[in-house]
């Protein structure tokens, strides 16, 4: 099946789920449950908690699915967005702040794969040239905060910056990113 | 310790807080502050969905993972759950009529809402009472759908159907907006039945042709103020029949 067509049956079970349609929602599940794992364990760096996340994330999808626009965003998009925010929500809520140790073990492989789920690959190449162009610390702090999901505060101490600065790189970053995109 | 506003900061720097929570790097309090912002300023909200649109082929370089065998039962054991049958029924004859037809859906993702309409709409239920004098469609002209609201002149009883709202932690409430005067409340749709209120002679006097008829999306229970806090969804003009 071609990404397109990916794309859009997953448009349409999401318009199912919309309208209560219980099977259209393991449709949504047996296609991308694989990939919001990923998401959650990236941030989670925990099984089990990243298992409850999973659980919340598609009760959140057949909650909200009538919020869905399909017009505006690809379905992949909004399910990744929806599956960051409730395992952020997670972390932050964490007793603890989540140590940049946990990371370790899973440290962020720096050369990217492309494995293009259903994001188009002119999205990926667009945004992959755009983030070459910045420099060398905004990208890799921009990817890093992405994936692992941290505060900018966890993000200084893990890069071992200071906060003032890395927020500067983040943010001149995400603006030149922005340009770019425009483009 | 004070950070220098950046050259291209516009807007109190609401666009680079909307890029800051799509990324993820706002602590608890910024989010919570971010994600009130995005239920109340129409354009943060778009920023933020279009900053998680410029971001998302990140994820692409996220290895997938199978979910645990144990997942998927305990999600569907949850939806089977606290809805009675008779609700859940009712929802399954009810067209959702979700945010993204009201907010300028191109009619190509109409088509395709359309085109998973599976289920049959049930009409609603013809009042019994003397003849409707004015009807005011809500629905856009493309919509799949009709959506009649009927004022009926020698009763004063305004009929709309039942819908659940496109958000379940929001209520849709309905209004009367005379030509040329604030809205009035005609109360809170109420998701499993039909809406009937019988409007008071000073606001039937005001239910004429030309008056607006409109939907919006308020806290649960309604707008707080008397006055619509939240976004239009729908909206009609009255007519004669």
């Amino acid at each position: 099946m071609t990404p397109n067509a990916a794309r859009e049956d997953l448009r349409l079970a999401l318009g199912r789920v919309a309208l209560r349609d219980a099977a259209a929602l393991e449709d949504v599940y047996r296609a991308t449950s694989s990939k919001l794992f990923g998401v959650c364990l990236r941030i989670l760096h925990d099984r089990e908690e990243a298992e409850d996340v999973l659980q919340e994330v598609y009760l959140s999808v057949w909650a909200k699915a009538g919020q869905y626009d399909p017009g505006r965003v690809s379905p992949i998009t909004w399910l990744a967005a929806v599956a960051r925010n409730r395992a952020i929500d997670r972390v932050r809520a964490r007793p603890r702040p989540s140590s940049p140790l946990d990371a370790a073990a899973e440290a962020a492989d720096p050369s990217p794969t492309a494995i293009a789920l259903m994001e188009t690959d002119e999205d990926s190449r667009r945004l992959r040239a755009c983030l070459e162009e910045l420099e060398t610390n905004s990208a890799d702090a921009i990817r890093t905060a992405f994936f692992e999901g941290y505060t900018y505060e966890a993000l200084a101490e893990r890069i071992g910056a200071p906060l003032g600065t890395v927020k500067g790189w983040i943010r001149r970053g995400l603006q030149r990113l922005k340009g770019c995109l425009e483009r | 310790m004070s950070d220098r506003p950046l050259p291209f900061d516009g807007d109190d720097g609401a666009d680079m807080m909307a890029a800051e929570y799509a990324l993820g790097v706002l602590d608890q309090l910024g989010r919570a502050r971010a994600e009130r912002r995005m239920t109340e300023d129409p354009h943060f909200n778009a920023e933020v969905h279009a900053w998680e649109e410029r971001l998302a082929p990140l994820a692409d370089e996220i290895t997938p993972v199978p979910a645990p065998a144990g997942v998927w039962p305990r999600i569907a054991a949850a939806l089977a759950g606290p809805a009675s049958q008779e609700a859940k029924r009712w929802e399954r004859q009810t067209l959702w009529r979700n945010l993204g037809f009201w907010r300028g859906a191109t009619a190509a993702s109409l088509a395709l809402a359309a085109a998973s309409l599976v289920l049959v709409l049930l009409p609603p239920k013809q009042p019994t009472r003397a003849p409707i004098t004015l009807a005011a469609s809500l629905a856009p002209p493309d919509a799949p759908e009709p959506y009649i609201v009927t004022v009926d002149a020698k009763t004063g009883v305004v009929t709309a159907p039942g819908q659940p709202a496109p958000d379940p932690t929001r209520s849709a409430e309905l209004w009367l907006i005379p030509e040329g005067e604030k809205p009035r409340s005609l109360g809170v749709l109420d998701p499993s039945r039909p809406h009937e209120v019988k409007l008071s002679p000073e606001l039937a006097r005001r239910a004429v042709e030309g008056a607006v008829i409109a939907v919006t999306l308020e806290p649960l229970g309604g707008s707080p103020t008397g006055d619509p806090t939240g976004p239009v969804i729908a909206k009609g003009t009255l007519a004669s029949l």
